[in-house]
């Protein structure tokens, strides 16, 4: 039996589009939940600036900005983090699909299957 | 455009990368349940302390609440310690590596220390801003008392890196392939 080269592609696609898929939905709920949260530690912080409990506190209106400016690139490191697991999430749904149509094509040969090699510096 | 132009090579280094391992590759720490476990279980005492003193607290009243922001600080301590014991896979390793090559990226995920691995393993950045929130406000309520705008400012912080720890941390749970 010979390995159908449409099915796999199919199965490619599909296995691709799930992880991304996924991970999007991850990404994006992070990102909105982010957004609207620091937007409003910006807003707490101006309110208490200018008519609230740091109007005479220099040194805790200083700790709350550099906060501010830790937890934003905080923020953007999380998005690189996710970025990475969505590729590891392609790169491991294209290579399954791959071997899956191998292994599918031995095993109808009786032969029997390859296993997913890991990579070599993974 | 020049952000574009820039990062041409920085996505090719990562796909060469990519394509010479040509196997399963595995690019971020492993899930760890403990962690999840034990990061909701830290941010629910949190959450009873930040509501306890939400309209506010004197300086007097500190010592009713001492031992709580101490053993917060030393819970939060603690996981962040187990979070960055984990072992990095080595290819995420080589990758962040390479990355730190470009300036814009060297800026955003190299540590002061030149460690580049922030952005692989990138949940410890916002358990330390929980720990040092907490230090802070404890600080504050020990020198001077907690007012309510204070309060609910030094709460949000909390929430917005318990929610990035809390993210990266289920995402690193994978489905079976």
């Amino acid at each position: 039996m010979s390995l159908n080269i449409s099915n796999t592609v199919d199965n490619i696609i599909n296995a691709l589009k799930g992880s991304l898929e996924e991970s999007w939905s991850t990404v994006s709920v992070f990102a909105e939940d982010q957004a609207k949260k620091l937007a409003n530690q910006a807003a707490m912080i101006a309110q208490a600036r200018t008519l609230g409990s740091l109007k005479d506190d220099d040194v805790l209106f200083d700790f709350f900005i550099d906060q501010l400016k830790e937890m934003t690139a905080n923020f953007a490191k999380g998005i690189a983090n996710l970025t990475l697991l969505t590729i590891e999430k392609a790169w491991n749904a294209i290579v399954g699909a791959v071997w899956g149509a191998i292994n599918g094509t031995l095993s109808s040969a009786v032969l029997g299957p390859l296993p997913i090699p890991p990579a070599s510096g993974s | 455009m020049m952000l574009k132009i820039r990062s041409v090579p920085i996505i090719l280094s990562a796909l060469v990368m990519l394509a010479l391992s040509a196997c399963s590759v595995s690019l971020a720490p492993p899930f760890d349940q403990s962690l999840v476990t034990g990061l909701n279980s830290a941010n629910t005492k949190a959450l009873t302390l930040f509501s306890a003193v939400s309209t506010g607290s004197t300086a007097e009243k500190f010592p009713q609440y001492s031992s709580q922001y101490d053993g917060l600080i030393g819970q939060f301590g603690a996981l962040r310690q187990q979070a960055l014991a984990r072992p990095i896979p080595p290819l995420a390793k080589k990758l962040a590596g390479q990355l730190v090559k470009y300036k814009v990226l060297k800026e955003a995920c190299g540590d002061a220390g030149g460690n580049p691995s922030s952005c692989v393993n990138s949940s410890p950045n916002g358990m330390l801003v929980i720990i040092n929130n907490l230090t802070k406000m404890r600080d504050v309520h020990k020198a001077s008392g907690l007012k309510k705008d204070i309060v609910a400012i030094f709460k949000n912080a909390h929430d917005i890196s318990m929610s990035q720890a809390l993210t990266i941390e289920t995402a690193l749970k994978r489905n079976p392939s």
